[in-house]
């Protein structure tokens, strides 16, 4: 196959000293950022542009790729455990990550993480490799009605994370995607709901908003509550490394995050995050025992920590392929391409084929690094988990304080996170489900832009739906699983009617 | 008495201390990186072309210049916080046509007028891209302009967002060409606009033409006409000009840079001499054109007035378009 | 404690999202409907404004029907949760006068103590070594600028 020949091509160029250095860098400093509350990935990356671009086009890929990747591998480190999302992608992991952390099983997620963000990556890669072209083309067909059916698609199926609550769950979300529509907008340029204000017509980030709803609200917690000395004092081997059991449930969400996450990734947006929530929904409705996801569930961990990474690679495929950056990561990767003259698009496997192939290289060697990297730095972190909470909560709190203003430097993001961590506190005491929260400040954008384009397009005539049969194919899918859902309990399946006490959705 | 001695003795040496601090910073500028605010996305046309330049002028200048990108509502927002920021040289910006505009928009209560002005290095002209998978196709740009009159509020455009650079080229062609036709917009700039046409969702694009490069030379998009003030260069150049087809229709957005008002002078005369520095350099020259781009270097005193020719003409476009609204 | 805790905090929210929710609608509708061809700037947020109203309307009723009324905090809790806001309040109010080494410092040991951590060592340990860890990694190695204040 012609492929593979270009493949070894690449790996002999990737395999330069400059290649693997850069590749390393990228991937450390990622893993770092990921860690780290407040930067991300996207930052970093554009600080990193002007140092890319003494050398070549490839290279400059490779680092910020390096970075990109790492960062879904170390977002979670912290998601696990403090219940703070290191990054955007790494909300849904608070979500029974944590409950492991809780139960002592802190080490078992942070493996398990690591193993199924390298599975995930490799099949990304794959993916990438053999499908980019095909793919290419068929994310060019998905147009405005095309992702308004997939947003009510998403939603429908996202709808299962407030099952036991649906009201609230309902509200929750409608004030979600109200708050996304804060600032200026970007179709039109029109101020709404600033009120004359500077700061809100920036918008309101959601980074300040998802560690203040998660974070903050969770050391608040458990300021409030009364410290109880843990039986375990001591990191048992055992705790370190998943059990059989853990090993044997996370195989197939791993697998199906994987695939999951690819596609995702072809979207426009804030693919990764929506990678994560819509694998978490998928793994609750597959899994025998739903009522366990939200304290503590492996597949709940797995599946969306898998999903975000290859949605990375998901990512990549429109960038490559058609030279179209759909995430802002990827923005600053055609900058640092386009300074050097290399036109992702299609036209790139004719004039730079070896860019693309070096790439792919580099990212499976990248891939093998970050999981050499992370998982002997399992053990270091899992005993950061036992800190106590009196010592470790403050140092965690001036983190989060300092880490939220440094990412736009704006003192208005910290009180965000801090109004939005008592709001939490509230929220959670009065049994409203967060997760349907963040999914509206994540998906608001999106699905306002594909609404309003969509009726354009139509000219309010919704009808011509008909004719576009990707959107047809959405909504007879989400139509199904509506109609699953209502008629399941029909054929004897049990649904939790009540509200766990202690649930952290 | 003694003490009050010592206090008086220490404040004047605390005030001699950083008044020299203050000559020297101002001899030795810029002894820090430097922040430059881009008021559009990375890796779209003026951003690429404004990263080569700002790479130059670090390395004359011996300072880092960190490049932020700051997009939305018209380029207005990343103009904001420029004209916020503290004129000491250490944050400078990025500015093209909508900073003319955002304020016959409505959109900003600045323009061109509230900033001090570093130089201008190229520009930007548009063009217009047909799809080739939408149900109605075009060969030429005459044909458009004959279905459109023909079927007005029938055809899909993708443009910019409102406010952007190119949206308002979008606006010209238009009110230049008198046709009608449904425009979309799309968030941000260009990347958008040629997704929606490449995948036939509209059957109209108007954007610049180093983003649609990839699309036209893969033949994914076709390349009607070019709204600039002539034609491009080859392997391009059998396509027309609105102009010489005889539309008033030409739109061209002139980058510069610039920075906070009332920056020093010594500090302008050092930025402005290293921005002509490094656009007249051979490389960067080549560089321009090979983003389809012209170049085109003007002074830092020419640049108000050029930019008030400019206003003048857009005025007139958006007065035709009906969305002038001087700001309050 | 009876009907009173009825109108403990939880409703008034209810109450408080139903109000915002015509809010929103209101306003949304002052900034243009357009119609469905043509969508206008406030197409979308009025009907996420009636949304919001409607679901909190009905959570509302639910909430004034129910008999659930155990409060959520007791003072004790109430009082650490207003130390541990007011601690963040503060930072945030004074760190751009002070400069974020002073108050990181003053902020950690407030909540330390907060916390209940036993001693005076202790804090101080954790403080001092929280304002070190954030300099060396956000000031000396990312090079963020983090306002200085008084220190200069």
């Amino acid at each position: 196959m012609e492929g593979l020949g270009l493949l070894y091509n690449g790996f002999v160029n990737s395999f330069t000293l400059v290649n693997l250095v850069a590749c390393f860098a990228g991937a450390l400093i990622g893993t770092i950022v990921g860690v780290l509350p407040g930067l991300g990935p996207t930052a970093t990356m554009a600080l990193m542009l002007p140092f890319t671009l003494k050398f070549g086009a490839t290279t400059g890929l490779i680092m910020m790729t390096g970075v990109w990747y790492g960062a879904m591998y170390g977002g979670s480190t912290t998601s696990i455990l403090v219940n703070i999302p290191g990054e955007a992608a790494s909300v849904v992991t608070c979500l029974d990550g944590y409950q492991m952390c809780k139960k002592g099983r802190a080490g078992a997620a942070l493996a398990l993480v690591a193993t199924g963000s390298f599975v995930a990556g490799t099949i990304g890669i794959l993916g990438l490799q053999f499908f980019a072209p095909v793919l290419g083309n068929a994310a060019l067909s998905f147009g405005p009605p095309e992702f308004l059916c997939f947003m009510i698609f998403a939603f429908v199926l996202l709808s299962n994370l407030s099952a036991e609550a649906p009201l609230k769950g309902a509200l929750m979300i409608a004030f979600g995607l109200f708050l996304s529509t804060i600032g200026i907008n970007p179709m039109d340029s029109y101020p709404r709901f600033t009120f004359g204000s500077e700061k809100l017509m920036l918008g309101i980030d959601f980074l300040p908003i998802a560690m203040g709803l998660f974070g903050i609200a969770e050391i608040l917690s458990i300021a409030l509550e009364k410290y109880v000395k843990p039986q375990i004092n001591k990191i048992r081997f055992r705790d370190l490394y998943p059990s059989r059991e853990e090993v044997r449930r996370s195989v197939y969400p791993t697998l199906r995050g994987s695939i999951l996450g690819f596609f995702v990734g072809l979207l426009p947006g804030p693919c990764t995050v929506i990678s994560t929530f819509v694998s978490y929904s998928l793994e609750k409705r597959l899994s025998k025992n739903p009522e366990e996801f939200g304290h503590g569930a492996v597949e709940g961990v797995v599946g969306p920590e898998s999903a975000n990474n290859s949605a990375v690679m998901g990512s990549m495929v429109p960038l490559l392929t058609l030279g179209i950056p759909f995430a802002a990561p990827s923005a600053i990767m055609l900058a640092g391409l386009r300074m050097h003259n290399v036109e992702p698009g299609p036209m790139l496997f004719t004039t730079h084929p070896d860019v693309f192939w070096t790439f792919i290289a580099a990212m499976y060697l990248g891939n093998i690094m970050l999981l050499v990297l992370n998982l002997p730095l399992v053990g270091a972190f899992a005993k950061i988990a036992v800190i106590r909470p009196q010592i470790l909560m403050p140092i965690i709190s001036l983190i989060c304080l300092v880490g939220v203003y440094s990412v736009r430097n704006s003192i208005f993001d910290v009180w965000v996170m801090i109004v939005a961590g008592v709001v939490g506190l509230f929220l959670r005491k009065w049994k409203f489900p967060i997760a349907p929260f963040i999914i509206g400040v994540v998906l608001g954008p999106t699905t306002e832009n594909s609404l309003r384009q969509t009726l354009m397009m139509f000219k309010g005539d919704v009808s011509l739906v008909g004719d576009r049969p990707v959107s047809l194919t959405l909504l007879a899918l989400a139509a199904a699983f509506l109609a699953f859902k209502f008629a399941a309990p029909l054929f004897g399946k049990k649904f939790p009617l009540k509200i766990e006490e202690d649930s952290k959705l | 008495m003694k003490r009050l001695f010592i206090a008086v003795a220490s404040v004047l040496w605390c005030l001699g201390c950083f008044s020299s601090g203050v000559a020297q910073a101002a001899e030795k500028y810029p002894l820090k990186p430097i922040v430059f605010i881009v008021s559009t996305e990375a890796g779209g046309d003026g951003d690429i072309l404004v990263r080569s330049l700002m790479e130059r002028v670090s390395k004359t200048l011996g300072q880092p210049i960190a490049i932020v990108n700051k997009p939305g509502a018209g380029s207005s927002i990343g103009s904001r916080e420029l004209h916020a920021a503290k004129p000491d040289g250490y944050t400078l910006g990025w500015g093209s046509a909508p900073l003319i505009t955002a304020k016959l928009q409505g959109i900003s209560p600045l323009d061109h007028h509230d900033f001090t002005h570093l130089g201008g290095y190229a520009t930007f002209f548009y063009i217009v891209i047909s799809s080739t998978k939408s149900k109605v196709q075009f060969n030429t740009i005459q044909e458009v302009i004959a279905y459109a009159k023909a079927n007005p509020g029938k055809l899909n455009m993708a443009t910019a967002g409102v406010g952007q650079g190119w949206w308002l080229a979008a606006m010209s062609f238009l009110g230049g060409t008198g046709i009608n036709v449904n425009t979309i917009p799309q968030p941000g700039t260009a990347a958008m606009v040629v997704t929606q046409v490449a995948g036939g969702h509209a059957e109209l694009g108007v954007l610049g033409l180093a983003s649609a490069k990839g699309m036209i030379d893969s033949g994914q998009v076709k390349f009607l006409a070019t709204g600039g003030e002539g034609r491009v260069a080859a392997p391009y150049d059998k396509i027309p000009t609105v102009k010489e087809l005889g539309y008033d229709a030409s739109f061209e957005s002139i980058n510069i840079v610039m920075g906070p008002p009332k920056l020093p002078q010594e500090i302008v005369t050092i930025l402005a001499n290293a921005i002509e520095k490094a656009a007249r350099e051979p490389e960067f020259i080549k560089f321009v054109s090979e983003r389809n781009a012209r170049w085109a270097y003007i002074p830092p005193a020419q640049v108000v007035p050029v930019l008030d020719k400019s206003r003048n003409t857009l005025r007139e476009i958006m007065g035709k378009a009906g969305i002038l609204k001087e700001a309050k | 404690m009876g009907k009173a805790a009825i109108f403990r905090l939880a409703t008034c929210f209810d109450f408080l999202m139903l109000v915002l929710g015509i809010v929103i609608a209101v306003i949304a509708l002052g900034y243009g409907f357009g119609s469905f061809g043509r969508p206008g700037p406030g197409l979308y947020p009025f009907f996420l404004g009636v949304a919001i109203a409607v679901f909190a309307l009905f959570i509302l009723i639910s909430e004034l029907r129910s008999d659930n009324h155990k409060p959520i905090l007791e003072t004790e809790g109430a009082i650490t949760l207003i130390l541990m806001a007011a601690t963040f309040a503060l930072w945030i109010v004074a760190m751009p006068l002070l400069g974020y080494v002073i108050v990181t410092l003053l902020a950690a040991f407030a909540f330390c103590k907060i916390m209940l951590l036993e001693g005076w060592w202790k804090p101080l340990a954790v403080s001092g070594g929280t304002a070190l860890f954030i300099y060396l990694l956000f000031d000396y190695w990312l090079y963020i600028d983090l306002p200085r204040g008084i220190l200069g």
